[in-house]
């Protein structure tokens, strides 16, 4: 168990499963324990069972979308204090999603596509 | 005054009269007609009449009147003074052949004697026949006091009267003057001694016709008192003539001779002998007592002469003059014979002359009025039969005409009134015809006007329509690019990671080296297509105005140094020599960091690709020349433009370099991007080149400047809202220099505050007490009409621009106003008062400041 808790794991949440996959592959070989969520209810499923120490939330999705699961963590006293990127392939978005992804209380945004070696940082920079 | 200055005065005296004619009548004449004082005392033509009439008859009629007072004295003065001349003459005359006729008597009688008496003086009874002789004949002349013959001893043989007894003859000049010379002699007129009365004796030696031998003397005392008797005459007939004329006689000694009341001894003594006339008679005339015996033979039968009479100055009080009379027989003196008028009898007759011309005045002031006035009546009867004619046409009366027969202009002027009338009369029947001919069509076309405007109702309806419909259009294909895009995206961002984590040896497995090249072939056309998309968006976003411009004020000099060393990389790795040159004192601009830099690293990169290796690029940026802008230029050593592609060079998908260097690569909207996005900072690209030279890329950037962050953010607001299709209508105006404002940025937005507006604001403004104005006396204000938004707005434009903005209800200004205007004013200084009235209006928050 104390293996286990050595490996941060994080939550990918987005609707496009190859993206998703290719960017698991990438997180893995950083070191991290990736899961990976297709939309925002079953994010919200794992999130709740798995408790990742970060996660990457797209913000267009189907059923719930980036903000509302967002929202739904950070109104959760249980799971609040996990961290979360969002990020939007949107740039008619990119403005306000600086502004609301902060006032949603998340921790960064990144535009999409984003550069791998941009996200990478990001994640160090949050969970080491 | 010399006689000369007196004889022009008495030339231009008459003329001076008329001169004061002139300025008494005429001058008001001038004057009234000048200050158009007619006019502003309303005088009537009536009165104006009576005063020219009176002035034009009044003002000879006095002018002759004077001149003929004064022209009667003269004659009268003239024809006094002739008569005195007559009568002097006369007197003078008189006296001569008083004098003349005694010189005779003795001559007779010492003659008579040279022959009769031969035996003088022995003969005593002989003597008493001479005293009888001689009593004869003084009783017979009686003009002489004594009559007497002397013997060559001195002792008198006879004598008329006892009286002179006892005398001694023998010493008298007239005794030894006679003695010794054959000519009559005079003594000088002198008193006598024995009856104290004036006398003058003349006498001559009496000699034997045949022997020679002297007789004795024979003299006679003339009593000069008798020369006063000879004047009686004259005097009476002057009497008799009512001239009552005064005669003086004297010697030229002084001696009284006659005198019939007058005494003008004193001024004949004291004026006479610096009289210029009386000098000349004396000098052409000696007396011959002083001559010597040429000097007498000169004169022997020369006449009696006269002076002529000489005027006496007029202080007298008498019209007169001295007669100088002068007889060269006579051997004693001038005799001087004064004669006078008095002044009043001589103008007796000048007091009726005055009446005279007083009564023709008084008749002249009198019934000239009375024929002025009838004259003006007879004048302006026409003219007031016009100005009645004229009132009752104007009351509409248009069948009325005048009646005036008086063959003169008046007539011509009413028989043209009556022409005007004619006129007037078929114009109004014209008019009257063409009234109801217009009316008539006005139905017609009201009817055509209704199917017009019917019309373009539904043409309005229809392009409303067509309008939404296009803007429904607008949106569609901003979301279908967007869509679009994004849909590309995604498909892209796999290909890219999986190709990335492959290359990054992420995935275990070797990669041979044809498989590496392979895979870079991928990836650099991975990252082509990702700027193709991109561009295509950015175009996209730019040319429906949806990209928003992040604009702060901006360091030129930060921007550059932060914007070359990204560039770098390129540059080296073709071996070019990039240099950037800013002027000194470049103010900041307002523009937005990414998008500059996008032009920036678009035109360097162009430059870039079309520059061989070893070539020169240069960022050059200064202040423009005209408005205020600064202006960038990048200009290069490369290959440049073609003539013919640089009109359209900033187009989509225009691609120079496929003609000139094949094998460069470019999406062919760089410049188009950079183009759109210089514009919506409010500036222009252009681009100068020759072939084979290079080529110049210039871009002006606004200058950071309230004013224009104010119209800017104003601009994006409006747009913003536009887009949103809400009816929200809002704007922002500087009164003070309105004009100004209007032809600076009045046509930029297309829509344009009108003239009325503006006036309706400014009297809002200038009733409003309420409001706090700036020192320079404008006011911002920005007028309320609709929407939600309005509060949300009034906020931001406070953050933005601090107390310099009035808020108004549009309800306050009642005024439609419309989207667009934006002012700053020039420099605020009651700014605290402003923001909290502004915040007031604005926000609902009390105004803390207490100002309003």
């Amino acid at each position: 168990m104390s293996d286990e808790k050595k490996v941060k794991t994080i939550l990918l949440v987005d609707d496009e499963k190859d993206i998703a996959e290719l960017t698991r592959m990438r997180i893995i070989s950083l070191g991290y324990n990736v899961i990976l969520a297709g939309d925002g209810e079953e994010a919200l499923i794992k999130i709740k069972s798995e408790h990742p120490d970060l996660i990457l939330l797209d913000v267009k999705m189907p059923k719930l979308d980036g903000y509302q699961v967002c929202k739904a963590v950070k109104n959760d006293p249980v799971v609040k204090g996990i961290p979360i990127i969002l990020f939007t392939a949107s740039s008619r978005h990119v403005m306000e999603l600086g502004d609301r992804a902060l006032e949603l209380g998340a921790a960064s945004c990144i535009k999409k596509p984003f550069d791998s070696k941009d996200l990478l940082d990001q994640i160090k920079k949050l969970i080491g | 005054m010399t006689p000369q200055v007196i004889n022009f005065i008495r030339l231009i005296a008459p003329y001076s009269f008329l001169f004061f004619g002139i300025v008494v009548f005429i001058l008001p004449y001038y004057f009234l007609a000048k200050y158009h004082l007619w006019e502003k005392f309303k005088i009537k033509l009536t009165p104006v009449f009576v005063i020219l009439f009176l002035s034009a008859s009044l003002a000879p009629s006095v002018l002759i009147a004077i001149y003929g007072y004064n022209l009667s004295k003269y004659v009268l003065v003239k024809e006094a003074k002739g008569y005195l001349e007559n009568a002097s003459y006369t007197l003078s005359n008189n006296i001569s052949s008083f004098f003349n006729k005694r010189i005779n008597e003795i001559e007779y009688l010492s003659n008579m004697y040279s022959v009769f008496t031969p035996a003088l003086p022995e003969a005593d009874n002989l003597t008493q026949d001479v005293i009888n002789n001689l009593k004869e004949f003084q009783q017979k002349e009686s003009s002489y006091k004594l009559l007497g013959l002397i013997a060559p001893n001195g002792k008198p043989l006879a004598l008329t009267s006892t009286h002179w007894q006892g005398q001694d003859f023998s010493i008298k000049d007239y005794f030894t003057g006679a003695m010794n010379s054959d000519q009559i002699y005079f003594s000088a007129p002198s008193i006598g001694t024995v009856d104290k009365q004036p006398e003058l004796v003349i006498s001559r030696a009496v000699r034997n016709l045949k022997t020679k031998k002297l007789i004795g003397v024979i003299f006679g005392i003339i009593d000069l008192r008798k020369v006063g008797e000879i004047t009686h005459y004259t005097i009476m007939r002057s009497i008799a003539e009512k001239r009552y004329i005064f005669v003086t006689i004297l010697d030229e000694g002084g001696l009284l001779l006659y005198d019939n009341g007058m005494h003008f001894t004193r001024y004949l003594k004291e004026r006479l002998a610096d009289n210029e006339v009386y000098q000349k008679v004396k000098r052409d005339n000696p007396g011959n007592r002083e001559n010597d015996s040429q000097n007498k033979e000169e004169h022997k039968d020369a006449p009696f002469a006269t002076s002529g009479l000489i005027p006496f100055s007029k202080e007298y009080g008498y019209v007169g003059g001295v007669q100088i009379g002068l007889d060269p027989n006579l051997e004693f003196n001038r005799w001087i014979i004064l004669v006078s008028i008095p002044e009043t009898t001589v103008l007796e007759g000048l007091q009726e002359v005055k009446t005279r011309f007083i009564i023709v005045i008084i008749a002249i002031v009198v019934f000239i009025p009375f024929f002025a006035v009838s004259l003006a009546r007879d004048f302006l009867k026409p003219v007031y039969e016009l100005h009645r004619g004229s009132e009752i046409i104007g009351q509409g009366n248009l069948e009325h005409r005048i009646q005036v027969h008086t063959g003169n202009e008046l007539q011509e002027l009413a028989e043209q009134f009556n022409l005007m009338a004619d006129n007037l009369k078929n114009s109004y029947t014209i008019l009257e015809e063409k009234v109801r001919e217009r009316t008539k069509k006005l139905e017609e076309g009201k009817t055509e006007l209704e199917n017009v405007h019917n019309y373009l109702v539904q043409k309005n309806k229809e392009l409303g329509i067509a309008y939404e419909r296009l803007e429904r259009l607008d949106i569609m294909k901003d979301e279908f690019v967007s869509t679009v895009s994004h849909e590309l995206r995604t498909p892209l961002t796999a290909i890219k990671e999986g190709v990335s984590l492959i290359m990054d040896r992420v995935l275990p497995g070797v990669i041979s080296p044809e498989q590496e090249r392979v895979l870079n072939i991928a990836k650099k056309n991975i990252e082509r297509l990702e700027t193709l998309i991109q561009d295509i968006l950015d175009l996209a976003k730019l040319e429906s105005g949806r990209m928003k411009m992040v604009k702060h004020e901006q360091q030129v000099q930060r921007l550059i140094e932060g914007f070359v060393p990204t560039i770098m990389p390129l540059v080296e790795l073709k071996k070019l020599d990039l240099t950037y040159s800013l002027e000194e004192g470049l103010p900041t601009i307002y523009a937005d960091e990414t998008r500059l830099l996008q032009v920036l690293t678009n035109l360097v990169g162009n430059s870039i690709k079309f520059t061989d290796s070893g070539g020169k690029i240069n960022i050059k940026v200064r202040r423009s020349a005209s408005a205020a802008m600064v202006e960038f230029t990048i200009e290069d050593t490369g290959k440049g433009v073609p003539p013919g592609a640089l009109k359209r060079i900033f187009e989509k998908f225009e691609q120079v370099d496929r003609e000139v260097k094949p094998g460069v690569k470019g999406t062919g909207l760089g410049l188009s991007i950079c183009r759109q996005i210089v514009e919506a900072h409010g500036g222009k690209i252009s681009v100068a080149s020759e072939m084979n030279k290079g080529s110049q890329f210039s871009f002006t950037m606004p200058v950071f400047e309230p004013t224009t962050v104010y119209q800017d953010i104003f601009r994006q607001f409006a747009d913003e809202y536009k887009h949103r299709q809400e009816k929200f209508v809002i704007s922002l105006v500087l009164i003070k220099n309105y004009q100004h404002i209007l032809g600076r940025y009045g046509q930029t937005w297309g829509k344009v505050l009108t003239e009325d507006i503006a006036q309706a604001l400014q009297e809002k403004i200038q009733r409003d007490d309420r409001l706090i104005k700036l020192a320079d006396g404008s006011v911002i204000v920005v007028v309320k009409d609709s929407g939600n938004n309005y509060e949300q707005f009034a906020e931001k434009l406070h953050k933005l621009t601090p107390g310099q903005t009035h808020f108004y209800d549009k309800e306050e200004v009642n005024v439609e106003l419309v989207a667009g205007e934006a002012f700053f004013p020039d420099d605020g200084e009651d700014q605290e008062g402003l923001l909290a009235l502004a915040r007031e209006r604005a926000l609902g928050v009390p105004n803390v400041g207490g100002k309003v």
